[in-house]
């Protein structure tokens, strides 16, 4: 029975989908989770993916759940649901390597604050997920700026994953986890999201706590799910959001998924840019435009808008450059920092130890400005739609700048909403749009803080008229 | 040239950690080039000119 059943489809099921096949004892939670180690721990660390397999633990935690649901004692939709974690997420006596050889065998004596509230939740951790090291923040060069090597695309293995959250973009695209929790600091939920085909939501700044997460720069790092679809991100995020007293960047909020007191799609005012659209590259122009057609056909008015004006490359460059170097001081002033797998992030983090106050300063002051400016903006507009990235998956070989999109004259556009809606702390959601080829092509919504649901909400929409997000990349059998 | 045997799609995936790795290490910019992209970004902020009254943003979402 339970072998064939665990066949398939179960890999790339829904939350909601695998949560009600448990509960009528298709299968066990323990066989659930022997079959996703097995597809974890040899197609994620074929793919560069796997970063640790907690296959023993997890087991243990499957066996706990199946006595709860034999006894009925029912927690949530998360239940005896196996997920992954990206590897800067601290586990109780595991190794938490930040993706860096530098901290190798690194371990902390607390779960991180999410993964508590998951296990309290009843969900099962199978897995620590590659990520490019240190999240990335310093002008990484390549994708093999991680200690488990380069991350494939599931998609196509000569393709880069994306970054920084690549392990949890591989495993979810994959089927080797249900869901994962990533990262962004400025685009490492977003970018392999889009790259993967996940759907991923990088939550308001503050809504979630990042107690026992690295911190890459205090006033921008934020952690968010990387899900198969709109809802599985609403059913994780009620679980992680909340407020936390021992994370000074805790909101101290809430988040409630409510997807029946959902808004209806025909209220909404969404702003867009058409110039970003001519802009993508050309083999990503159909999926784009069809995404966006689907989205104007849904009953949504749409409003074109311009991105406010300031330097946000410059912005994002000075605030995470500052803090990231005070963050690992120690690392750059010892004798470590030549174990970093990208040699130019090293010489990022020494020349950052040089940025004067005076810059970060400076660069603080020009964000309140920007906060401004986004509330201004979102006076007429409840969100924004835009390419979650301008190009697909660069090749491995052509390093992470190869995903470019094309130069046309004209307005900003909102070119720049990945580091600007970092800086303001907006919420976002990258949703699977179509191919470009053999790879995937993402549309992104970004929102007014704390309006998680109207996002989710308005993916779900599209996710009921797309199946992009069910489509699944050829990566065969454990 | 490639290994007999090996597609040069087999070669792309097993090869690239090494050779990017490599690659890495010949275009690594060296630490006063880093320190030039920082400098270069402070010229873009002081372009921006702020009331002084305007302080650092303390709260960080919109």
């Amino acid at each position: 029975m339970a072998t064939k059943a665990l066949s398939g489809d179960v890999f790339f099921a829904s939350i909601s989908e695998l949560s009600t096949r448990l509960r009528a004892k298709e299968f066990s939670c323990v066989e659930l989770t022997k079959a996703f180690c097995d597809r974890l721990e040899k197609i994620g660390a074929a793919h560069n993916a796997l970063a640790l397999s907690l296959r023993k633990s997890a087991i243990k935690k499957a066996k706990d759940v199946d006595g709860d649901l034999k006894r009925e004692r029912t927690r949530g939709p998360l239940q005896g649901i196996p997920y992954g974690a990206k590897d800067l997420l601290a586990v109780k006596n595991q190794p938490t390597e930040w993706g860096s050889r530098a901290f190798a065998g690194q371990k902390f004596d607390e779960d991180a604050f999410v993964i508590k509230k998951l296990d309290a939740a009843g969900a099962i951790l199978i897995g620590k997920l590659a990520m490019i090291e240190l999240a990335g923040g310093l002008g990484y060069q390549t994708a093999s700026a991680s200690s488990t090597g380069p991350a494939q695309n599931p998609w196509d293995r000569t393709r880069w994953a994306g970054g920084s959250s690549s392990g949890p973009a591989v495993a979810t695209a994959a089927g080797l986890v249900t869901f994962a929790l990533g990262s962004e600091t400025s685009g490492s939920i977003i970018t392999p999201s889009a790259f993967c085909g996940v759907t991923g939501l990088r939550p308001t700044y503050g809504l979630v706590s990042r107690r026992g997460a690295m911190a890459l720069a205090w006033t921008l790092d934020k952690i968010g799910p990387m899900c198969r679809s709109a809802d599985d991100c609403g059913l994780v995020l009620h679980v992680i959001a909340g407020g936390d007293a021992e994370d000074p960047g805790s909101a101290k909020k809430g988040f409630a998924y409510v997807p029946q007191f959902d808004r209806k799609i025909t209220d909404f005012t969404i702003g867009y840019a058409p110039i970003d659209f001519e802009r993508a590259a050309p083999e990503a122009q159909p999926a784009l435009q069809a995404a966006l057609a689907v989205m104007k056909a849904s009953g949504a008015k749409f409003k074109e808008v311009e991105i406010p004006d300031f330097p946000y490359g410059a912005l994002i460059q000075t605030v995470i450059g500052a803090e990231a170097a005070s963050i690992f001081e120690d690392l750059i002033r010892g004798d470590k920092l030549q174990q970093m797998a990208d040699p130019s992030q090293a010489a990022t983090l020494k020349a950052a130890l040089d940025i004067p106050a005076i810059d970060y300063l400076k660069a603080m002051r020009i964000r309140t400005l920007v906060r401004a400016a986004f509330r201004e903006m979102y006076y007429d507009i409840d969100m924004l739609l835009t390419p979650s990235r301008p190009a697909p998956a660069p090749r491995l070989a052509d390093g992470v700048g190869g995903a470019q999109g094309r130069t046309v004259a004209g307005s900003r556009g909102l070119s720049d909403i990945i580091p600007a809606g970092n800086l303001a702390g907006l919420p976002a959601i990258s949703l699977p749009c179509g191919f470009a080829g053999a790879l995937p092509v993402g549309i992104s919504l970004v929102g007014r803080p704390w309006f998680e649901n109207h996002l989710i909400g308005v993916g779900r929409v599209f996710q009921e008229k797309t199946d992009w997000h069910k489509r699944k990349p050829p990566v065969g059998e454990a | 040239m490639k290994p007999p045997g090996l597609t040069r799609r087999a070669l792309a995936i097993y090869a690239a950690p090494v050779l990017l790795g490599a690659n890495a290490k010949a275009q690594a910019p060296p630490v006063p080039r880093a320190r030039s992209n920082f400098q270069a970004a402070a010229l873009q902020l002081a372009a921006v000119k702020l009331p002084r009254n305007i302080e650092p943003a303390t709260r960080f979402e919109a």
